[in-house]
């Protein structure tokens, strides 16, 4: 058994080669899927439950595709726009969810306002998060996880990686540049 | 309106660092999706798409020309933009077969024949792009690389042709420097036309690690 390689992108911040289809070819949708389901459905599975995961993912290929006119690869990642819109349903599953909830318990005189937004916003984030390491060495990968969840020093790290001051630097700044655009991307899903 | 702690593309390094470390460092775990999620979602989109076509008739060709292995399912995604959507499945793999077949004839005379030439990037610094040509000389597919890379300590480099789902890495073996490149007959470029190569830790694992240095993607 081959463990999946993800899509990366062909140059250290270019677009992928499942973005460039997705402007413009008819069968994007199938690339689209093959390279960021499991990204999606791994959110959703977290977001929504086991459940309904499948669903909700199957809502964001649908609707991704639906809307595929408005996705530009120029203003952000594709994978960021798919986790926008993830994000969006899954908002919108809660909200059903707490309106039924709210319901029942006016019905029985109980009122409780859940606000579930910042879990699911985090959740996305910390998604995109992956993707931006997606790809780079396991000893650039050590050194950039070290830069966002410690609070080591460039220096710091660079002495206990053992590594280059200037590798150090520019490994973060390239995963930071990755992670804007798959931000950016992710913005685009709410206009 | 619940209050947004969404991370912002625009924020400073320092911020956007912050942010980031207010995440859980534990990554979601990763959850495949279940085996027929793609019909579903095909079968939906093609009815999107053709609302005037015979009830039923395009997603039910899809189903009965695919296999649930993504494998199968490589060469219709490498030669997706000669089609149509919804046409799928087995004209798709017709198409391959042809293409794959005229493509052997066309490279039947004394000299190789250039199929595709790509720029090959550089994903680490460690790595220098250029580019890499396929070439068919009768039956025999090569791969031009003119790029070079630096193995991480202690590892090798691996040179490999991926499939456009990007799910079945194929090696063509150990990458040393720029230079040709047999592809092993049982290899289709149709259906593998992205061109890696990888760092390797030297553990036995015949596996792709993950790590690529360089990538590009033949055009066929």
């Amino acid at each position: 058994m081959v463990a999946a390689v993800r899509v990366r992108p062909v140059a250290d911040t270019g677009t992928t080669s499942a973005e460039i289809a997705f402007a413009s070819d008819p069968d994007a949708l199938e690339r689209a899927y093959r390279a960021h389901g499991t990204a999606v459905h791994s959110f959703c599975v977290r977001a929504v439950g086991p459940d309904r995961a499948a669903d909700v993912t199957q809502e964001v290929f649908l609707t991704a595709w639906r809307r595929r006119d408005r996705f530009d690869a120029d203003r952000g990642s594709l994978v960021g726009w798919l986790m926008g819109i993830a994000k969006n349903k899954v908002l919108d599953s809660h909200r059903a969810a707490a309106r039924l909830r709210a319901l029942e318990e006016k019905a029985s005189g109980v009122v409780e306002l859940r606000a579930e937004g910042a879990p699911v916003d985090a959740l996305a984030d910390r998604m995109l998060v992956e993707e931006a390491l997606e790809g780079l060495s396991d000893r650039a990968r050590r050194s950039v996880e070290l830069a966002f969840w410690s609070d080591l020093t460039h220096v710091e790290i660079a002495e206990l990686c053992d590594t280059p001051l200037g590798t150090v630097k520019s490994d973060i700044r390239r995963a930071l540049t990755r992670l804007r655009r798959h931000l950016a991307g992710r913005e685009t899903a709410d206009a | 309106m619940p209050e947004r702690h969404e991370l912002d593309p625009r924020s400073s390094d320092d911020e956007l660092l912050h942010g980031i470390g207010l995440l859980d460092p534990e990554p979601a775990p990763v959850v495949e999706p279940p085996a027929d999620l793609w019909r579903r979602i095909s079968a939906a989109a093609a009815s999107d798409e053709e609302p005037d076509a015979p009830p039923d008739a395009a997603p039910a060709a899809d189903h009965a020309a695919r296999p649930e292995s993504s494998t199968h399912l490589a060469p219709v995604v490498d030669l997706a933009s000669r089609r149509r959507w919804p046409v799928l499945g087995a004209a798709a793999a017709a198409v391959v077969f042809i293409a794959a077949g005229a493509a052997v004839l066309l490279g039947s005379g004394d000299d190789p024949e250039p199929v595709s030439e790509v720029a090959l990037d550089a994903l680490v610094d460690d790595a220098t792009g250029g580019s890499v040509e396929l070439l068919l000389d009768g039956d025999t597919y090569t791969l031009r690389v003119d790029a070079e890379a630096v193995p991480a300590d202690g590892e090798f480099l691996e040179l490999w042709l991926i499939d456009g789902d990007v799910t079945e890495p194929r090696s063509l073996g150990r990458f040393t420097g720029a230079g040709d490149y047999e592809v092993p007959g049982d290899i289709d470029p149709e259906a593998f036309p992205i061109v890696d190569v990888s760092t390797e830790p030297d553990d036995g694992d015949d596996s792709h690690s993950g790590a690529s240095v360089l990538r590009g993607a033949l055009e066929l």
